[in-house]
Formats: structure tokens, C-alpha cells, sequence
């Protein structure tokens, strides 16, 4: 019979060689789990066939795998962002109502990763599994306005998300977006969007804010419809005309009233056209409404 | 009368039982942990806590259902205590539908318990009781149901094989059950799907247990209002399929030479 002292060593020294062994293993083991190549991930359809009914789970598991991810691959300051794509494929295969999950990726994949399309597929794949819920398109408006600089196709994504939210607010950003983009689709898209935005709201300051921003469009639409027929006169006749009269083809003129209750006022030596009440067209402008100026 | 006295008797021997304790401890520390386990997500920890609390309670309310259904039959017949009751005037029907009565009970306590814990992290969590819907009181009552369906089994299983292969077969048959809920949706979608394939849909409609009709988590999850014609008509569903199956064993065991 083996004697205590002798059990209480063999511990001793076993508990010493485990241990050396462990922090020998560290890095190794630092490294378990971690997603490198999104070839390892599973494939989202047949996960969901052998959940056996806890795909729901399965999509909480995949989805703190994938915050784990995006904070590593931050920390880490590396530019491979492979895996994301299709973690959030995978944990919205498992879990096709998973609103945030899409949000999320959609995000990182645009503001992060910069990979602009795979940003839209997965807000896409969203949008089509939730129509209802407005937070897709608004995040997709800002990926292409921020990110890819396509103010008309941001302006397009921020009405849809007016109208599928019903939030009058979106309305204006998508109203900014038009003027940005800065063609006359774009504006009679804003005017719509505007007038359906007042509809919903009696909040008396954001009505204003609508209105003023309603005003603004009509008046830059008008501005930019003048503006083209001055280039066409200009190319057809080498010389700016002498007067908004001149233009054939417009419904302006100087005593035309402009939307914004002013009237237009044109420089025949520049072919500059400007609101009396508004000013110049200046589409890159867009922050909140300032009140409207007086009449001069 | 005699029927309930045995599922009394099974309810106080199951409540003995060490493996149950067992599970069901294992089921309270993963739901209790969910409370941790949801500070590694940004955003979206209701959902964590109540998916953890939901799925442990399933998993191991099913672990305990088939584990303890099929012992109290094995070991009646192996210890040959059922001979002492058989030689009564008792059914073994009656025996039967006294065992499955009584292993439902534990079921049911077990289930209580754990949605009371559960409860108890998501009050934690979101400091009130906004979170007790019609979806929670579903989720858990229909895991209930399905816990009885599997209980089910496990005593038709137990009443002609030995207890190992009744194990197997049980939590093969529910597995197959949840599987084919979601197969059948892809089999019925699919463009190629062919006459074959739905009829094979259509008898495996009526001979698995669809264990989807009888999951009602993703209610708890994103609070979605349950229709009460449609949780009752759930646990109908659920409770006379496994009323099927406890008659099935029943008319086994009434076949079987238990000598």
C-alpha cells in the first residue's frame, strides 16, 4: 500500500507537469475557436435541418461568434473581414427574423470592412425577410450616401424607410439626399415623400420643418429647370440669354413668383439664376432647415 | 382510482429519482448563467436569456422525460415490482396509463421550476414582468406538451425493448420529429418536389410528431402575441398524439408475457 506522503508527491509533481504543460499550451489555445476562413463556417441551411429545434439558439451561438469577430478583427487592426458575410448569412439563415443581426452587418460590412456589396446583400436579404422594418433601409441609405457617395440611390433607400417606418424625419434626410444627387427625378421623388410625410404628422414643428423643406424643393427644381434651359440656350446661341424672357421653352420668367415667394433673379452677364428668398441652388447643404429669410 | 394511486406512487418514486435532480440542476445553472452569457452580445440580451432559458428547459426536460420514462417500465419488469400491482385487479393498461400519468406530473413540477427560474432572470434582466406574455406562458406550456409526447414514447419504447435501445429509439423518433418540421417546409417548397415526396410529406404529417406545431420559442423570443385558439389547438394536438402512443403501449404491454 502506497504511503500518503508518497500520493501527496505524486500529486505534487503531476500538478507541476500539468501546469508547465498548460502554459506551454497557451497560444494554442488562445487560438481555439477563433474564426479564420469562412470556409470552416457551416452551411446555414443544413445547420438548420440538424438544429433539431433550437435554431433559434443556434443563432445566438453564431451571433456572439460573430461580435467576437468583429471586435478581435478591430483590435487586431487586421483589413480581414472574409468571415463576416457569411456569419451574419449563417445566423440569418438560422434565424430569418433576426432584425438586428442584419443591422449590425450591414454596418460593419460598410463601415468597417468596406465591402460595400456584400453590405447591401445581407440589408437585402433583411429587407426581404422583414419588409416591416424600416431600420434596413435607413442603414442602407446611409452605406450609399457615406460610404459609396451614391446620394441617389441613399435618397431612395432613406424614402422607403420614411414610408415603411412612417417616420416624417426620414422624409427630410431623404429630401437632403435629392438635393444632393441633384436631378429632377430626384426632386419631384422629395416633393412626394414630403407631401406624404406631412400627411402623418401634426406635430407642428416637424410640419414646419416639412413644409420649409417642401418649399426649399420646389424651389430648387424650378432653379435647376432654369438653370438647364440657360446651358441649352447658351450652347444653341454661344451667349447667355438677356433676360429669363428670353428663354423659350421655360414656364419662368422674372415676374414668374418663385415657390419660395420670392421671384427669380438672373445675371445676363453670368447666366446665374437665383432665388430672391432662397438664394443660389446650393445642394450640397444638408443640415437642419434655418428659418426662412424675409422677403426682400 | 387505482390509476391514480399508481401515478401518485410513480410521482413520489420519480421524485427520488437521482438523475432528475441531476438534469434538472444542470437545467437551472445554464439558465442562470444566461444572465452572463448575455454580456458577451451588444444588444439583443432579452433574446439571449430567453432562448438559453427556453432551449436548456427543453433539452433537459426531454433528457429527464426519456431517461425516466424508460426506467420506470425497465425496472418494474427487471426488479419484477409490477407483479405485486399486476396481481391486484389493475389493467396493465391502467398500470400503463398510471406510469405515463405520473412521469407527466414530475414533468410538469420540472417545468415549473425552471420557467419560474427562467422568469426570474428575465425579471432580473428587465426589471419587471412586461416580458410574461402570452408567448412565454406558450413557450413553456407547449415544451410541456412536447415533454408528453416524448414521455410517450419512452413508455411505448420501454414496454418491448431493452432500456438501452428504448433510449435510442425515443430520442431518434423526436429528433425525427423536429427534423422533419423544418424538412417538410424545403420539400414542399421545392420547384422539383416531386408527387412521391408529398405524399411522403402528407403520411409523415400524420405518423411523426411534428415537434415545430408544438414549439412556440420564437414567441418568447420576440414577444409575439399567441393566438389562444392557436395554443389550444397546439396542445390538442400535442396531447392526443401522445394519448395515441400511451394506448399503443398500453395495448403492448397488455400483449407482453411479462413472466
Amino acid at each position: 500500500m502506497l504511503r500518503a506522503r508518497t500520493i501527496v508527491f505524486a500529486i505534487l509533481l503531476s500538478s507541476l507537469a500539468m501546469a508547465s504543460a498548460r502554459v506551454h499550451l497557451e497560444p494554442e489555445a488562445s487560438r481555439a475557436g477563433r474564426i479564420r476562413n469562412p470556409a470552416w463556417l457551416p452551411n446555414g441551411k443544413s445547420v438548420r435541418l440538424a438544429s433539431f429545434g433550437h435554431r433559434i439558439l443556434l443563432a445566438d451561438f453564431f451571433w456572439l461568434k460573430l461580435v467576437q469577430y468583429v471586435g478581435e478583427t478591430t483590435l487586431a487592426k487586421q483589413e480581414r473581414w472574409e468571415a463576416l458575410y457569411p456569419l451574419a448569412d449563417l445566423v440569418t439563415d438560422l434565424d430569418p427574423r433576426y432584425g438586428y443581426a442584419y443591422q449590425v452587418a450591414g454596418s460593419n460590412l460598410a463601415g468597417l470592412a468596406h465591402r460595400y456589396g456584400e453590405a447591401e446583400k445581407i440589408l437585402k436579404k433583411g429587407m426581404a425577410n422583414l419588409p416591416d422594418r424600416w431600420q434596413l433601409y435607413w442603414m442602407a441609405s446611409v452605406n450609399k450616401f457615406l460610404f459609396e457617395g451614391d446620394y441617389a440611390a441613399g435618397a431612395a433607400y432613406a424614402r422607403k424607410a420614411a414610408e415603411v417606418g412612417k417616420r416624417p424625419h426620414l422624409s427630410l434626410l431623404a429630401s437632403s439626399l435629392s438635393m444632393v444627387a441633384n436631378t429632377e427625378d430626384e426632386y419631384r421623388a422629395a416633393m412626394e415623400v414630403l407631401q406624404e410625410s406631412l400627411k402623418l404628422t401634426d406635430q407642428p414643428e416637424m410640419r414646419e420643418q416639412l413644409e420649409r423643406r417642401l418649399v426649399k424643393v420646389r424651389t430648387y427644381l424650378a432653379l435647376s429647370q432654369l438653370e438647364r434651359a440657360i446651358a441649352g440656350f447658351r450652347e444653341r446661341y454661344g451667349r447667355f440669354p438677356l433676360s429669363l424672357g428670353e428663354l423659350s421653352g421655360s414656364p419662368y420668367g422674372e415676374a414668374f413668383p418663385d415657390p419660395s415667394g420670392g421671384h427669380f433673379l438672373y445675371d445676363p452677364l453670368t447666366g446665374e439664376v437665383r432665388s430672391s428668398v432662397l438664394g443660389k441652388r446650393d445642394p450640397l447643404r444638408v443640415g437642419p432647415e434655418p428659418a426662412s429669410p424675409t422677403v426682400p | 382510482m387505482k390509476t391514480l394511486a399508481i401515478a401518485g406512487n410513480t410521482l413520489r418514486e420519480a421524485l427520488r429519482e437521482r438523475l432528475m435532480y441531476n438534469l434538472v440542476v444542470f437545467a437551472l445553472v445554464l439558465i442562470a448563467g444566461s444572465l452572463t452569457v448575455s454580456q458577451l452580445t451588444v444588444g439583443e440580451q432579452f433574446r439571449i436569456i430567453a432562448d438559453i432559458s427556453a432551449s436548456s428547459t427543453q433539452v433537459f426536460g426531454t433528457l429527464i422525460a426519456v431517461f425516466l420514462g424508460v426506467a420506470l417500465i425497465s425496472r418494474e419488469l427487471d426488479r419484477r415490482t409490477c407483479y405485486a400491482v399486476l396481481a391486484r385487479p389493475v389493467s396493465r393498461a391502467g398500470f400503463i396509463a398510471g406510469k405515463y400519468l405520473g412521469l407527466l406530473a414530475t414533468l410538469a413540477l420540472n417545468v415549473l421550476v425552471m420557467a419560474l427560474v427562467s422568469a426570474l432572470m428575465l425579471l432580473v434582466y428587465t426589471g419587471g414582468l412586461g416580458f410574461v406574455s402570452t408567448g412565454f406562458l406558450g413557450a413553456f406550456g407547449l415544451i410541456l406538451v412536447q415533454l408528453a409526447v416524448c414521455a410517450g414514447f419512452a413508455i411505448l419504447f420501454a414496454a418491448f425493448s431493452t432500456p438501452t435501445l428504448a433510449v435510442i429509439f425515443t430520442l431518434s423518433i423526436v429528433g425525427a420529429g423536429h427534423a422533419f418540421s423544418e424538412v417538410r417546409t424545403f420539400w414542399l417548397q421545392s420547384s422539383h418536389s416531386q408527387v412521391q415526396l408529398k405524399w411522403l410529406v402528407k403520411v409523415l404529417d400524420f405518423v411523426l410528431p411534428n415537434m415545430g406545431l408544438l414549439d412556440a420559442k420564437e414567441a418568447l423570443t420576440y414577444g409575439d402575441p399567441l393566438q389562444l385558439s392557436s395554443l389550444l389547438a397546439r396542445g390538442a394536438y400535442g396531447l392526443f398524439y401522445a394519448a395515441v402512443i400511451v394506448s399503443l403501449a398500453a395495448l403492448v404491454f397488455s400483449r407482453k408475457d411479462v413472466r
